[in-house]
């Protein structure tokens, strides 16, 4: 059977050595911008080998043995890294239906005010706001918050979108 | 076939896919205006499973328009499918999900709405707080049925939850970045 999948199995191959190797790198503690630029160039680097070793290795024709989806795998190893990306991007915050999820799991059943106890600025709001600092989105100055020219850019984006899709911003 | 580059059944896979994402952006955009907040986790579900059914059809048609056997079908479809998937999560993860539920786009946005003026944490928290963030998701998971509401406590609905699975794979990923091992 794993002789039919060879670019599916190449693919995957490829694509966990990729977050292996970034594993190991993040784990060097460098900062989280670093790590990012690293994600993709490691990205980069995988589809450039993924792409070599299947030229070099499969003759590709339409038999069971081989079905041709070199550019399908390989588009396939390319969207793999972003949910990958995600979750790496999102380890450090605690998502608020995650922690009520979590929270009714554990202890089988929460009032309101229980949760809203969990839900402090500090780990929803604050957290945040110190991350998109860092980011270069916001800035601070004298305990007030102000958006720098990155967040406006990105804000202009978010109100085309919005309009187009007509909803507005929950958070 | 020639090995440097893709042929008929590469394509197929991949447009096919890329089709099914243009079918759910359709749909979306133009029906997703009028569903309520609360239910929206509920209407994405449909819709996906939707795209990915319009996909699959589109995949069987075509690969026997172009002679496949079955076992290569499954298996061109399966691929087609999965990039179908990954296609509509990253929309919804990175745009979709930035307007409907990410905390820092609606902070930026309290900001962007007194730009230039700069404002305080208190100013900023008095429309978007803790209470709303904690509110907005009561009512999301409860349209969802991943929560049940009794009138004064709240309880876990389905055994499998995205979110608990989420947190699971969130875990494991953040183990393995700070090198931890975690005590059964």
């Amino acid at each position: 059977m794993a002789k039919d999948m060879r670019y599916v199995l190449i693919s995957l191959f490829i694509y966990f050595l990729t977050i292996l190797v970034h594993i190991l790198f993040s784990r060097l503690k460098f900062s989280r911008k670093n790590q990012v630029n690293v994600l993709w160039l490691l990205g980069c680097l995988g589809a450039v080998f993924y792409w070599n070793v299947t030229a070099i290795s499969i003759q590709a024709d339409q038999s069971f043995w081989s079905v041709p989806l070199r550019g399908s795998c390989l588009v396939l190893y390319l969207l793999l890294l972003f949910p990958y990306y995600i979750f790496f991007t999102n380890a450090n915050y605690d998502s608020p239906s995650q922690m009520i999820m979590v929270l009714l799991k554990k202890r089988g059943s929460c009032s309101n005010d229980e949760l809203l106890r969990e839900m402090t600025p500090q780990r929803l709001i604050v957290s945040r706001l110190d991350d998109l600092r860092e980011e270069g989105f916001i800035g601070n100055e004298g305990g007030k918050y102000f958006l720098r020219t990155k967040g406006i850019w990105l804000m202009q984006f978010m109100k085309i979108y919005k309009n187009i899709i007509g909803r507005e911003i929950h958070g | 076939m020639v090995n440097g580059s893709m042929d008929g059944t590469d394509w197929v896979v991949t447009l096919n896919a890329l089709g099914a994402l243009g079918f759910f952006l359709t749909l979306h955009l133009v029906f997703f205006r009028f569903i309520p907040h609360a239910d929206i986790l509920q209407w994405l579900k449909r819709l996906i499973i939707f795209s990915i059914c319009a996909n699959l059809g589109a995949d069987i048609f075509r690969l026997k328009a172009l002679g496949m056997d079955v076992f290569v079908i499954i298996l061109c479809s399966s691929v087609s499918v999965v990039l179908t998937v990954l296609f509509i999560l990253i929309y919804v993860l990175g745009c979709f999900g930035l307007l409907e539920s990410a905390i820092r786009a609606r902070l930026m946005w309290e900001l962007h709405k007194f730009h230039p003026r700069p404002l305080s944490l208190p100013e900023l928290m008095r429309d978007y707080n803790a209470e709303t963030i904690l509110k907005v998701r009561l009512e999301r998971l409860s349209a969802t049925k991943e929560i049940i509401f009794d009138g004064k406590n709240y309880y876990p609905g389905s055994q499998m939850s995205f979110f608990v699975f989420k947190e699971w794979v969130g875990h494991i990923i953040k183990d393995m970045l700070e090198g931890n091992h975690r005590e059964s």
